[in-house]
């Protein structure tokens, strides 16, 4: 347990103590201030005006999102709406370099006389989560400051759908860090991991979308999709124990068990 | 003495091409190994499946006794993987605490652990630098000195000297000898000159075949014969040493250097005598050695 704690602490410094991790969080910084600054803060007054709000909720009916109107904070109903599509680009992106560069490079070699091929994957594996679970505490903050700022008194309620949020985001988020450890053994790159996540994932699920309307069974290979659930995920009502929910835990259980047969096997 | 090494009927297959034909042999602890063989004849894949980088396709390994990769040799093995790299990213000092780290040293041990190594390899200025402010013969050194970290008991050097200036070359060699009789070493390199400085034992693979296992340095051949290396051209040399009573024959490698052959219980202090006929024919010589060079012996 100690090789693998101390594998996941350097996966934290590379992304709090190095140049490329700064300017990652930079980019994620700025990107996340344009999202509070301008649709979350406009569209969170718009729900709080009654006329308005009455016209959204019609919109939002017609897109199963309103419950999301009965939220505390309409700034965490809006977050949660920008959030649940973000991250998992975010998780794709932070993640994209768990072991190719170091594999390429020779790195491992060194790593790989200290501790197991198990050790490793799933230290940077959870040094990974750690990293996104902090980006989404970060920002999940925010909105929810945002929204204190406004009503206070609303706080206290509003912390089921604080909890709501981060454990969902952070489930939701697994599934791509534990799918680019998998692709970064396969491919041996980081950017290939990426175009693949990003790319070759949405297409690969339009055709078997596609396919599935003719032949049905074929549905079935969705389920091994990241992502699959994401828009049934931002229109749940409240956290429980759904398909949507387990779903993103088995696939990386799944993905993590598939990196390992592969890692213990791969020449490095 | 214990069983350092064990392999077994190592096999190892790319594709269609065999880089290990059942390489079967046996080290015992307390030796320094050199590892030769041509360009292509499975030295560096050899040396990958001994630090568990590669997996061969078949046979058996044991290093001290476990498999390589098992929990049990972290800490015991160290290496230096050719072409191996650190991290650009992250400073000298934080890669190699990472690594004693993961060796079990506690935080505060391991920078202590960590400028003890690189003092070892005289680069303790270097702790805060990245990797990519140093020339290529520190970096080297560097991954030496990770290489030392724990003090394993075996130490494998993929070519440890290939590349360096002939300064740090000998910086290298001098830790080695140093270490020599604490650590055992498995030494990958086409510098013959160096690995016969270095090590007892040599291992020759040649197209993945280990042709050869040990060349001692008293086997009976070696104990009637010496190699004489003169200063310059003289062309009457072997004719003079020739004339000795004692020798059987001589082997012109070129002008200047030469095989002799000679009947050693006639001549117990051959060296004396050989020595004595060279300075009475006022012939110089650069260097006399007993027995073979490594060269002579792999290869000849």
């Amino acid at each position: 347990m100690n090789a693998i704690w101390h594998i996941c602490q350097f996966e934290l410094t590379r992304l709090f103590l190095t140049k490329r991790g700064a300017i990652l969080l930079l980019a994620f910084a700025v990107i996340w201030l344009i999202i509070f600054r301008y649709p979350v803060l406009a569209a969170a007054n718009s729900l709080s005006n009654n006329t308005f709000g009455d016209n959204l909720a019609a919109f939002s009916q017609s897109m199963n999102l309103q419950h999301l109107i009965e939220w505390n904070y309409g700034e965490l109903a809006i977050y949660w709406l920008f959030a649940v599509f973000a991250f998992p680009i975010t998780a794709v992106l932070m993640s994209s370099d768990q072991l190719a560069s170091d594999a390429n490079r020779g790195t491992l070699r060194f790593i790989l006389l200290r501790c197991s091929r198990h050790q490793l994957l799933l230290g940077r594996f959870l040094g990974q989560l750690f990293i996104l679970a902090s980006l989404i505490t970060m920002t999940l903050f925010a909105a929810f400051a945002m929204g204190m700022s406004r009503d206070a008194s609303l706080a206290t309620s509003a912390l089921d759908e604080l909890f709501f949020v981060g454990i969902n985001l952070f489930i939701i988020g697994m599934p791509y860090i534990a799918v680019t450890s998998l692709l970064n053994i396969i491919l041996k790159s980081s950017k290939l991991s990426i175009v693949m996540i990003i790319i070759v994932v949405p297409i690969f699920h339009s055709i078997v979308s596609y396919l599935s309307t003719i032949i049905a069974p074929l549905e079935i290979l969705l389920l091994a999709l990241p992502g699959i659930g994401l828009i049934d995920a931002a229109q749940m009502p409240a956290l429980e124990l759904s398909q949507t929910t387990i779903l993103p835990v088995l696939q990386t259980v799944a993905y993590l068990a598939a990196a390992q047969f592969l890692l213990t096997r791969r020449a490095l | 003495m214990s069983t350092l090494i064990s392999c077994q009927g190592i096999n190892k297959l790319y594709g269609s091409k065999q880089a290990l034909n059942n390489v079967t042999f046996e080290l015992e602890q307390g030796t320094t190994t050199a590892l030769v063989g041509p360009n292509g004849a499975g030295k560096t894949t050899l040396f990958s499946i001994l630090c568990n980088y590669h997996l061969p396709s078949s046979g058996q390994v044991s290093i001290l006794g476990h498999k390589p990769g098992s929990n049990a040799l972290f800490g015991q093995v160290g290496a230096l993987p050719q072409d191996a790299q650190l991290d650009p990213r992250f400073a000298i000092k934080h890669q190699l605490e990472l690594y004693a780290k993961l060796q079990g040293f506690s935080k505060k041990q391991a920078s202590i652990e960590c400028q003890r190594v690189l003092d070892i390899v005289d680069l303790s200025q270097t702790l805060n630098e990245r990797p990519g402010a140093l020339s290529h013969g520190m970096r080297k050194r560097v991954s030496i000195a990770q290489a030392l970290i724990g003090e394993p008991k075996l130490i494998m050097l993929d070519e440890p000297t290939a590349g360096l200036d002939p300064a740090n070359a000998k910086n290298i060699r001098q830790l080695v000898m140093d270490l020599s009789g604490q650590v055992d070493f498995v030494i990958s390199s086409h510098n013959l000159d160096e690995l016969e400085k270095l090590c007892d034992t040599v291992l020759l693979l040649k197209q993945g075949q280990l042709s050869q296992q040990k060349v001692g340095q008293v086997s009976s051949d070696m104990s009637r014969s010496m190699t004489l290396l003169l200063e310059g051209n003289q062309d009457n040399a072997q004719a003079i040493i020739e004339q000795l009573s004692s020798v059987s024959s001589v082997e012109a490698l070129n002008k200047q250097e030469f095989i002799l052959h000679y009947n050693a219980t006639q001549s117990p202090n051959f060296d004396i005598e050989l020595l004595q006929a060279l300075a009475q024919h006022n012939l110089n010589y650069r260097q006399l050695t007993k027995g073979l060079s490594l060269e002579q012996q792999l290869f000849s």
